[in-house]
């Protein structure tokens, strides 16, 4: 069994009476992508700055690389590209002063990278932090993540602020860097990033770890609606009481329902009657957690609303 | 490819943080130099009108204490002139007005805007920043005593003002030691707050205190104890270029670097704000 990239164990920070993180368990290994999943306020970025050491434990041990990120913080950061939720760079400097300062603090020499990676992102360095839009910000918080091929990225909300075009740009990067061995650890509040990137997802809430699940296993339990159109109406008695169907609605040759479970049991179930078109709506993986872990503590989360 | 480990090269965030403050310190430095200019300038006409020192004689103790200036004035002269007009307030307050704004910004301002932070997910060691930092702080102050150094010897010539290499050397130390302690009060106020305005407030009270306390301490023999807590007696420019004794900096010097010690602690055990 490899040493896990990172090891949380019983991690708690609280901030006065609030309970920011609560006995969080987490391992990250290595050459996985983890994504962090949980609404606003679920202790994803705080998990994070414990990683980086800006904020310390209250209770629990925090190990990357096998080190205690709390004693080694300088060897763990010099490891670790970073991307924090709120970017907040001098804003004086250009970005291209920028990033030569975080090369030269990270004593590496010079890089091709940089000047590669910012036209990937077709981001100008010769223009102020200042007068950067979000979303260039966003591309200038990624590179400097980035350029120094760390054995680990800790990325908050990476693709926010970015355009479908660029986002798909960043997603093909992570793949890359998984490739060449890169470890992910990284959060969402949305449900497709983290799907799209992550091999593996943890659900958080209110700062525990509610659910770890490789993301192929969630896609096989996924909830699908599906939309199908006969060449005959079909007899609505044929598909009531089916096993994974539910909200069954029939309308002359158009048939909807929600589908839980393996694809295959549903291709035979259509199949005796002529499909002319089959429509299944790609599994959300938040419909999928709410419906397959929704807790009756808040019932105003509905996922079949609409 | 993978884990190019390394650290910065030492004096790196010390250069970062001062090219980061050129333009605050060019401006700084042309209202220092154009001040005492001014004042050094303006000595002949106080020189050659007759009976000042005498006005001043009469004035009630108090009024004097007030202004920082006990016993006798002898404006005249061209050392009771720079006591009075450059070292008895206006280049102190000058050089604490820039340390106290300079060290409030140097971690807790900065930490508000998100830039420690952001210096601290790197491989840097809060201990590194903050001694790269305070250093830049104590280099920007005796720049800038230098510059006033330079400053009174260039003009002084040319309004026949007589004064002392080793005088005018220990008053701008005086000053320039002022500036750098009540300057590191902010930069600890804010290492353990990790809050700009708390850092201004607090170092600025601190010093307004001690300059009152010192004046104040003057007026009667009862309140004459109060001068023993204010560094502005410890390290007062206007005595030292009467010739004072050099001594008490010394007791300003520790307390600088009892100041920082504390920094240290406090800023490497908490948590960042932003």
């Amino acid at each position: 069994m490899t040493e896990p990239v990172v090891r949380l164990s019983k991690l708690t920070k609280r901030f006065g009476h609030t309970t920011a993180v609560g006995n969080l368990n987490l391992e990250v290994q290595p050459g996985e992508v983890l994504g962090l999943l949980g609404p606003n306020g679920a202790g994803k970025s705080t998990t994070f700055r414990l990683i980086l050491d800006l904020i310390r434990p209250t209770a629990g041990t925090i190990s990357v690389f096998g080190l205690d990120a709390t004693q080694r913080g300088i060897e763990v950061r010099s490891r670790i590209g970073y991307l924090p939720g709120e970017l907040s760079f001098p804003a004086r400097l250009t970005a291209g002063e920028f990033l030569e300062r975080i090369r030269e603090i990270r004593g590496l020499g010079q890089s091709a990278d940089l000047a590669a990676l910012a036209e990937r992102f077709d981001l100008h360095l010769d223009r102020r932090i200042a007068e950067l839009s979000k979303g260039n910000r966003q591309k200038l918080g990624l590179i400097q993540a980035c350029f120094h091929h760390p054995e680990l990225l800790v990325l908050d909300e990476p693709t926010s602020g970015l355009d479908p075009f660029m986002q798909r740009e960043f997603r093909d990067l992570v793949r890359e860097r998984v490739q060449q061995g890169t470890t992910v650890l990284l959060s969402s509040h949305v449900l497709g990033e983290v799907e799209q990137m992550a091999t593996a997802v943890a659900v958080l809430r209110a700062g525990s770890v509610v659910v770890v699940s490789r993301v192929d296993d969630l896609r096989t339990r996924a909830v699908r609606r599906v939309r199908v159109r006969f060449a005959s109406e079909p007899i609505a008695s044929d598909f009531q009481g089916v096993a994974g169907m539910s909200e069954l609605k029939v309308e002359g040759q158009h048939m909807s329902f929600i589908w839980v479970g393996e694809i295959d049991a549903l291709i035979k179930l259509l199949s005796r009657y002529r499909v002319i078109a089959l429509d299944l709506e790609e599994p959300d993986l938040e419909e999928v957690f709410l419906k397959m872990y929704e807790q009756p503590s808040s019932p105003e989360r509905d996922p079949n609303d609409g | 490819m993978m884990g190019e480990v390394g650290q910065p090269k030492r004096w790196l965030l010390l250069r970062h943080s001062l090219w980061d403050q050129r333009r605050a310190m060019f401006g700084w430095s042309v209202g220092i130099f154009g001040t005492v200019t001014l004042l050094v300038a303006m000595y002949p006409t106080v020189r050659d009108t007759p009976g000042l020192d005498a006005v001043w004689e009469n004035a009630p103790e108090g009024i004097k204490a007030l202004f920082g200036l006990g016993g006798t004035l002898d404006i005249s002269s061209g050392v009771g002139y720079l006591r009075t007009e450059v070292f008895g307030l206006t280049l102190p307050l000058l050089l604490l007005v820039r340390a106290i704004g300079a060290g409030a910004g140097s971690i807790a301002g900065d930490e508000e805007r998100g830039v420690v932070g952001q210096l601290l997910s790197l491989p840097v060691s809060r201990s590194r920043i903050l001694s790269e930092r305070f250093l830049g702080q104590l280099i920007s102050n005796l720049s800038l005593g230098l510059l006033t150094m330079c400053t009174i010897l260039s003009v002084a010539p040319l309004v026949r003002l007589d004064i002392g290499f080793s005088r005018l050397l220990a008053a701008t130390s005086g000053a320039v030691v002022l500036a750098t302690l009540f300057g590191t009060t902010a930069l600890l106020v804010g290492c353990v707050t990790g809050r700009r305005s708390a850092a201004v407030a607090v170092s600025s009270a601190a010093a307004v205190c001690g300059f009152l306390s010192d004046s104040l301490a003057g007026l009667s023999d009862r309140v004459s104890w109060l001068r023993v807590i204010s560094p502005f007696h410890w390290a007062s420019p206007g005595e030292l270029i009467l010739g004072g004794s050099l001594s008490g900096l010394l007791w300003c010097l520790a307390a600088i670097a009892i100041q920082f010690g504390v920094a240290l602690v406090a800023f490497r055990g908490r948590d960042l704000k932003n």
